[in-house]
C-alpha cells in the first residue's frame, strides 16, 4: 500500500501531535495564572520552550533531507513528523502567547511563525493534488520526450514552407516561440511567443514582432494564406501541412506549459516556507533574548 | 537533439527566485531591525530619543504589551530601564518603591514569617504588560492561596480563621465560607473621669452591646411622625446626622456641637432661651450657674446691672468688713447660690444632661460639681478590617443594612451582618444577577497599620533572623568543642544585627 508523508507509520505523528496539542489545551484550561494568560507564567514559559525547540527541530528538516548518510530515520518519517508537529506549533504558539498580541517583536515572531505554518499547509495540499495531475499531463511521456516532439515538428516545417515568405513566417514563429520563463510565466502558463509576420502575409504592410500566444497568430495566418490559395498547388500543400504542425505543436506546448505550471507550483510555496522560516527563527532569537534582557 | 532546444527556463530553480538568499537577508535583517538596532537605546538617553524618533524600532519593540493605565507616563513608557534596571535581571522591588514608598506590608514581619512569601516580589503579583488585565490583583486566590489554610503558611499561630470564598453560593460547596462579621468596638473600664478604652474585636454574631455611655434611641429621632425641634415638628433622616467624608465612604464622627445641639440645646432659664450652660465639664456648668445667678441677684439688689468688678467682688467674697456685714453677705448668698445648685441639680439629674448622659454623684468633695458624666466615645469605625464605600451604594436605603428604626438604645450596634452583604453581593463569579465581589472589593493586601514594604525588605524575615541566631549560636558550640578554651564574650554573643525598630 502507498504510504504518503500524511499516514506514514499509521500516522503515528498525527497521535504525537493530538496528544501534544490536547495536553496544552487542557493545561491551559486548567492554569489560572495572575492576570491574562501569558508567555510569562510557568506554563507560558513550558509551552515557549516545547514552541522554541520545535522550531528549531522543524527546521532542521532542511538538512536532514541533505544529509543522504544520515541514520536518523527516514526523510519520509521527519517529513511526517515535520507536517504534524508543525501543525501542533500552531497551537502551542498561540496558547503560548495567551493570544496576547502587539505591535512587538514578539507578535512579529508569532506572524512569521503563522505564515511559516500556513505555507506548509498550502505545501501539504498542493503535494497531494498535483503529482497525479502531473502524471495524467505527461500520459506517459517526460518533459524532455516533449520537447523533443516540439524540435522534431519545428524540423519538418522549416523543410515543408516551399517558399520564402512561408520559410520566414516559420522561421519567425519556431524563434520566437517561448516556452516557461520567469516564475509569474510558469506559474501562470501564460507563455510570450512573438511573431513577426512577413508582408506577404499581412495587410498594413509592416512587419514587427506581435503576440503569438499559443501559436494562435500563425495558424491563423497561415489559415488565411490558404483560404486565399483556393486553386491549390505546392503552396497550398505546404501551408496545409503547416498547419497541422502547428496545431499539434500547439497541443504539445500547452502539455509542457501545464507541466512547467504544475512544477512551479508543487515547489512556489517553498519560497515563502523557507525563506520567513529564516525570518522566524532570527525573529525566535530576538525574542528569547530580549525577553529575558528585558525580564 | 536536445543540445539543440533552446535555453528554456522550465523550473523555479531556472528563475531568479532563490530560497538561499533571500533566507540570508531576512534572517540579518530581522536580527539587525529588532535585536542590534534597538540595543541603541541602551547606550545613552540621547540614542533612545533619536531612535524613538526615527522610524526605527527601539526597546519599546521588546515590550510584550501595554504598560497598564497608571503607568502610562513618558518616564516609564519611554524609558524600559526605569523598570528594567539590569540585563537579565527580573524587576527588583526598589524599582517599585522608588515611586511606591508608602506601600505597606500585609503583616508584622517582625513577628511573622510566611514562608508562602518568600522570594515574592512586587512583580509577583503586579503583573505588566498584561493588558487586560489589571495591575492590582482582583482574584480571590491572592488571598486564598494564603488564608485559606492558615496553617499551611508557616505562620506563627493565628487567631484568623481560614476563608477560602465568599458568598451564600459558595457554603457548603467550599471549606472555609466567609466568618460572621466582627466589628472592632471601644470598650470602656472605669468610671467617670479615671475610665479606660480599648478596642475589642466582637463577632456580631454574638450580639455585642456598644459601651459609648451615650443614651440615644434612634427610634424616637427616626420616628415618621417627626418630632419635636425648636422650630416645631421635624421628621429627621438619616443623612440629617450622619454625612460621609470628602471620599464619600465612611461617615464623619458624630459631635454634639455638629449633630444634637441644634435641637438639644442647653437652656437652663425659660426665661433667657439666649442662656446655655456649656456643654462639657461639670464643674463649669456649675461655675456658669453660680455666676449667672449671682448676677440676677445683685441686679435684684441694686435695681441695676452690676459691673463686671461687683460680680466678681461678690462671688469672690472679699474679707473684710464687720461681722454683722458678713452675715448679712452669707444670708444673701444662700439664695444665689441655692438657686444655681437646684437648676444644676435639675439639669443634671433631670432634664438636659439626662437626655443624653450617664450621670454619676461623687460625694468624695474632690470636685466643686457633685455630678459627674460618664465620658462618650462612639466607635467611629466599626470595621477597620475592611473597606466600605457609602457613595457607591448610595442608591440602596440606610434601611437596607442598618436597622435603626427598631434600635431603642444607644448600646445597639447596627453594623450588618454577613447575610446582608450576601443579599446583594458573592463570590468572584456572578450568580443569579448579584454583584461578584472578590476578597479584596472589601479587603486590603497592603495594609496601612502595618509597617512598611522597604523597611519589611531591608530588615528580612524573622525566620531568616532565627536562622542566622542559630548559626551563630552553632559556630561558638564548634568553636568551643575543637578549641576548648575559655569562653569569650564576644563568642557568645550572636553575630547577628539587631532587628530595626519598626514604625509605632
Amino acid at each position: 500500500m502507498y504510504q504518503s508523508i500524511l499516514n506514514f507509520k499509521r500516522a503515528r505523528y498525527l497521535w504525537l501531535a493530538l496528544v501534544v496539542s490536547v495536553m496544552s489545551i487542557a493545561a491551559y484550561q486548567w492554569h489560572q495564572p495572575i492576570g491574562m494568560p501569558n508567555g510569562g507564567t510557568w506554563l507560558g514559559y513550558t509551552l515557549g520552550t516545547i514552541g522554541a525547540l520545535l522550531i528549531v527541530w522543524l527546521l532542521l528538516l532542511g538538512m536532514r533531507k541533505r544529509s543522504y548518510n544520515s541514520n536518523m530515520g527516514t526523510v519520509q518519517g521527519w517529513t511526517s513528523a515535520h507536517v504534524y508537529l508543525g501543525t501542533a506549533l500552531l497551537l502551542i504558539g498561540t496558547l503560548h502567547g495567551g493570544f496576547q498580541f502587539g505591535m512587538n517583536v514578539h507578535t512579529l515572531t508569532y506572524v512569521l511563525m503563522v505564515v511559516v505554518i500556513l505555507s506548509g499547509f498550502f505545501g501539504i495540499f498542493v503535494y497531494l493534488k498535483y503529482p497525479n495531475l502531473l502524471t495524467v499531463n505527461r500520459s506517459g511521456d517526460t518533459l524532455d520526450s516533449l520537447l523533443d516532439k516540439v524540435l522534431k515538428i519545428d524540423e519538418r516545417s522549416r523543410r515543408i514552407a516551399a517558399t520564402p515568405d512561408l520559410s520566414r513566417l516559420v522561421d519567425s514563429a519556431i524563434d520566437g516561440c517561448e516556452i516557461g520563463g520567469g516564475w509569474w510565466q510558469q506559474l501562470t502558463a501564460k507563455g510570450s511567443s512573438t511573431i513577426s509576420i512577413p508582408n506577404a502575409f499581412d495587410l498594413d504592410g509592416q512587419e514587427k514582432p506581435q503576440s503569438n500566444k499559443d501559436q494562435a497568430l500563425v495558424i491563423d495566418v497561415l489559415a488565411n494564406r490558404l483560404s486565399q490559395l483556393s486553386g491549390g498547388g505546392d503552396e497550398a500543400g505546404a501551408v496545409q501541412g503547416l498547419i497541422a504542425n502547428f496545431a499539434a505543436k500547439q497541443t504539445l506546448l500547452r502539455r509542457i506549459k501545464r507541466d512547467v505550471q504544475i512544477r512551479a507550483i508543487l515547489k512556489i510555496w517553498l519560497y515563502i516556507h523557507v525563506p520567513i522560516s529564516f525570518a522566524l527563527l532570527a525573529a525566535l532569537m530576538t525574542h528569547v533574548i530580549v525577553v529575558f534582557f528585558y525580564w | 537533439m536536445s543540445d539543440q532546444k533552446p535555453d528554456y527556463k522550465l523550473s523555479l530553480e531556472d528563475t531568479r527566485l532563490s530560497k538561499r538568499w533571500v533566507s540570508w537577508v531576512l534572517f540579518v535583517v530581522i536580527l539587525a531591525l529588532f535585536l542590534f538596532v534597538p540595543m541603541a537605546s541602551l547606550v545613552s538617553d540621547e540614542a533612545a530619543d533619536a531612535l524613538r524618533g526615527s522610524p526605527l524600532p527601539s526597546d519599546n519593540s521588546w515590550s510584550s504589551g501595554h504598560l497598564s493605565k497608571p503607568h502610562r507616563i513618558p518616564e516609564l513608557n519611554q524609558n524600559c530601564q526605569a523598570c528594567h534596571v539590569n540585563a537579565f535581571e527580573v524587576v527588583q522591588d526598589n524599582s517599585c518603591l522608588s515611586c511606591h514608598d508608602d506601600t505597606n506590608h500585609h503583616f508584622d514581619t517582625s513577628m511573622h514569617d510566611v514562608a508562602k512569601l518568600d522570594g515574592s516580589r512586587c512583580a509577583s503579583c503586579h503583573i505588566e504588560h498584561d493588558e487586560p488585565s489589571s495591575i492590582v490583583r482582583h482574584d480571590d486566590k491572592l488571598c486564598s492561596s494564603c488564608h485559606a489554610d492558615m496553617d499551611k503558611t508557616g505562620a506563627v499561630a493565628t487567631e484568623l480563621v481560614d476563608v477560602d470564598s465568599f458568598g451564600k453560593e459558595q457554603r457548603g460547596k467550599r471549606n472555609a465560607p466567609h466568618p460572621s462579621f466582627k466589628v472592632s468596638m471601644l470598650v470602656s473600664d472605669g468610671k467617670a473621669d479615671a475610665m479606660t478604652w480599648s478596642m475589642r474585636r466582637v463577632a456580631l454574631a454574638d450580639k455585642p452591646l456598644e459601651e459609648s455611655n451615650l443614651i440615644f434611641p434612634h427610634d424616637v429621632h427616626l420616628n415618621p411622625e417627626g418630632i419635636d425641634a425648636p422650630d416645631g415638628n421635624q421628621v429627621l433622616a438619616c443623612n440629617d446626622c450622619h454625612v460621609t467624608d470628602d471620599a464619600g465612604e465612611l461617615m464623619r464622627p458624630i459631635s454634639m456641637e455638629n449633630n444634637c445641639r441644634s435641637c438639644h440645646t442647653l437652656v437652663f432659664d425659660p426665661d433667657a432661651p439666649q442662656r446655655e450652660v456649656p456643654h462639657g465639664d461639670p464643674d463649669t456648668v456649675l461655675l456658669t450657674l453660680e455666676e449667672y445667678y449671682s448676677r440676677q441677684f445683685l441686679r435684684d439688689s441694686l435695681g441695676r446691672n452690676p459691673t463686671p468688678q461687683e460680680v466678681s467682688d461678690f462671688i469672690l467674697r472679699r474679707p473684710g468688713g464687720t461681722v454683722a456685714r458678713r452675715a448679712e453677705q452669707a444670708l444673701n448668698l444662700a439664695s444665689p447660690w441655692g438657686k444655681a445648685n437646684s437648676v444644676t441639680k435639675e439639669i443634671f439629674e433631670k432634664t438636659t444632661c439626662k437626655t443624653c448622659h450617664e450621670i454619676s454623684i461623687d460625694e468624695s468633695g474632690n470636685y466643686l460639681s457633685k455630678w459627674r458624666v460618664d465620658p462618650i466615645r462612639i466607635t467611629e469605625q466599626w470595621m477597620p478590617k475592611s473597606e466600605f464605600d457609602h457613595y457607591k451604594h448610595r442608591a440602596s436605603d440606610c434601611s437596607l443594612c442598618h436597622d435603626a428604626t427598631g434600635s431603642e438604645q444607644a448600646s445597639d450596634v447596627l453594623m450588618p451582618d454577613l447575610p446582608v452583604c450576601e443579599s446583594c453581593h458573592t463570590g468572584e463569579r456572578t450568580h443569579e444577577n448579584k454583584t461578584p465581589s472578590s476578597c479584596v472589593s472589601c479587603h486590603q493586601f497592603h495594609l496601612p497599620e502595618q509597617n512598611d514594604w522597604r523597611q519589611a525588605l531591608e530588615s528580612g524575615s524573622a525566620r531568616k533572623v532565627v536562622e542566622q541566631i542559630s548559626l551563630a549560636w552553632q559556630q561558638t558550640d564548634q568553636h568551643l568543642a575543637s578549641d576548648n578554651k575559655a569562653i569569650s564574650t564576644s563568642l557568645v554573643t550572636p553575630v547577628v544585627a539587631p532587628l530595626k525598630p519598626l514604625k509605632p
